[in-house]
């Protein structure tokens, strides 16, 4: 019963604990500050870095899933050349003249 | 100066108008946005978007509302939205803490200390912010505009672009919310 009325006690006082506060002041120079920010701001609308339309969801992930299938595309098609002409090597070492290098060693 | 000649000023883009509302209104938004935040830092960026907010939508502002109670609402929103991206933020804190302990302090910060609570009643606030920091968005709100602003039912329903009695209802329900929690905390600290 006492630990009630003690408990009882502690929740009045600490839900009162905001009664007397003063309204707290940002630093100083809050409106120079401010200025500066408004004007950054202001310049980024002015002199965008970026196109909008490029800065648009649709926009970026269409263009990240042309990079990868391009890639890919890429990758496979390099891939089949090198299985499907296994003679390259051959005539590249032909046309650079590295045969006769090696038979000259 | 008259309010309606004050808001033709802004809306006109006068330099000194838009001072003399930003002095004006500083504390206000600042202790407002501070209170829902929890972070000095991070409260006065909010309160520069606030600022910057106010700046450019106020040739949409009709007067249906009065300036403060329009300034409210735009600080309370601005407070809230902030703070639910740091709520989401939290949740990818594991990935984050990977990089380090000083990652870590960042998702675990020390308790909130409100500077102009009175001195005998610092420990007691702290513990209670944490508290509020756990209510629904609108009832943390609404407490903060009651407790911490002074504004009376009729001005925090305009504010908040409630019925009286739900406003009434939803202080009813943050307070209950409080004295459960601390309850809580209370009874474990005492057995």
């Amino acid at each position: 019963m006492k630990n009630k009325d003690e408990i009882e006690r502690q929740i009045d006082e600490t839900v009162g604990a905001l009664e007397g506060m003063e309204r707290a002041a940002p630093r100083s120079f809050f409106y120079t500050r401010l200025e500066a920010k408004m004007d950054i701001s202001g310049m980024q609308q002015r002199y965008p870095i970026i196109p909008k339309f490029m800065a648009r969801p649709t926009f970026v992930w269409s263009f990240l899933a042309l990079v990868v299938l391009l890639n890919v595309g890429v990758v496979i098609r390099f891939s089949q050349k090198t299985i499907s002409e296994p003679q390259n090597a051959s005539s590249f070492a032909k046309e650079y003249g590295l045969n006769t290098l090696d038979s000259n060693l | 100066m008259d309010e309606k000649q004050f808001i033709t000023d802004l809306q006109k883009g006068s330099q000194s108008a838009f001072r003399h509302l930003v002095d004006t209104f500083q504390n206000k938004v600042f202790n407002t946005v501070l209170s829902i935040v929890q972070n000095a830092e991070e409260a006065e960026d909010v309160s520069q978007e606030v600022f910057i907010e106010i700046f450019e939508s106020v040739g949409k502002f009709k007067g249906e509302a009065k300036l403060s109670t329009w300034i409210y609402r735009i600080a309370t929103n601005k407070a809230i939205e902030y703070h639910r991206r740091k709520k989401a933020s939290k949740r990818f804190a594991f990935l984050t803490s990977l990089f380090g302990e000083n990652d870590e302090i960042v998702h675990h910060p020390a308790d909130f200390e409100h500077p102009g609570i009175l001195l005998e009643n610092k420990e007691r606030a702290k513990l209670l912010f944490k508290h509020i920091n756990q209510l629904t968005d609108n009832q943390k709100v609404a407490f903060t505009l009651c407790n911490v602003e002074g504004l009376n039912y009729q001005e925090i329903s305009e504010v908040m672009q409630l019925s009286l009695s739900s406003v009434e209802s939803l202080l009813f329900r943050a307070k209950t919310n409080l004295r459960k929690t601390l309850k809580e905390f209370y009874v474990n600290q005492i057995i």
